[in-house]
């Protein structure tokens, strides 16, 4: 993997224990500082809670995708975080979330490459059997490869 | 010839729902027999833009859009359905039906 990528091993976070939005939002900006991704705990939140104050980012079939196009974001990213129980993100189909796809883009992104990469993912995610691969699978890295395929493709 | 539906999708950040709805829309679309095309708004700019010539080929024409469009005026002419990005996302199919729906009792 180059060290640009949006996408890492290290990104897919499994297991996670949260039991809120909030805590989940908040354990997703702390590990986005810890891998260099965003400079600010704090700031990587607010982002997130800007958008979700728009509308909330849960969709359906236990999906939700934050996502944030802030200052503290240093280069864009996908992190993926499935949770240990299901947590209450209102949704379309009032379902609890169990997969969180966050997507975190710089306030200023050179070129489009990366861009494309998480529009494509962003696809992806509404496409039935990869949403069932990924509900089915609780190791890491086959999450890993299913999201990687998907984000190349 | 195939009918032909066209979309335009558009949310206010441009990274995850303008993409999931644009998906959506167009599997459904196929799905029901048409030939679609889907332009986006995003992030990464303006993709697969709709031309005059799709306009006026298209038998349907949706905007699902949060945002006030660039280049809007293409549609000025045209009746165009709008409809919601969640609504796209999560019910696309049901949708272009009731956009049928709706063209044949005009035409009635």
């Amino acid at each position: 993997m180059q060290e640009d990528s949006v996408f890492k091993r290290e990104y897919v976070l499994i297991d996670a224990d949260v039991s809120t939005k909030a805590e989940c939002l908040a354990f997703i900006a702390e590990k986005a500082v810890e891998f260099g991704i965003s400079s600010s705990v704090q700031g990587t939140i607010d982002g997130f809670m800007e958008r979700e104050a728009v509308d909330s980012t849960g969709f359906s079939d236990g999906f939700a995708i934050p996502h944030t196009r802030c200052d503290a974001i240093l280069k864009p990213s996908v992190m993926v975080v499935k949770t240990k129980r299901g947590i209450d993100w209102p949704s379309m189909d009032g379902e609890p979330t169990v997969v969180v796809f966050a997507l975190l883009v710089p306030r200023e992104v050179e070129g489009t490459v990366h861009l494309k990469l998480l529009s494509a993912l962003s696809r992806k995610l509404v496409n039935a059997e990869f949403q069932k691969s990924l509900l089915n699978s609780c190791d890491s890295d086959e999450i890993f490869g299913i999201i990687n395929q998907a984000i190349q493709s | 010839m195939a009918k032909k539906l066209v979309a335009l999708c558009a949310c206010t950040m441009g990274l995850a729902h303008t993409f999931m709805a644009a998906q959506s829309l167009e599997e459904a679309a196929k799905e029901l027999g048409y030939e679609v095309k889907i332009e986006t708004q995003g992030a990464d700019g303006i993709q697969n833009a709709l031309t005059p010539k799709d306009l006026e080929e298209a038998d349907i024409i949706i905007q699902a859009v949060a945002i006030t469009p660039e280049n809007n005026d293409r549609f000025d002419n045209y009746d165009v359905y709008e409809i919601g990005l969640q609504d796209a996302i999560k019910n696309a199919k049901g949708i272009i039906k009731e956009i049928e729906e709706m063209i044949s009792a005009e035409a009635q």
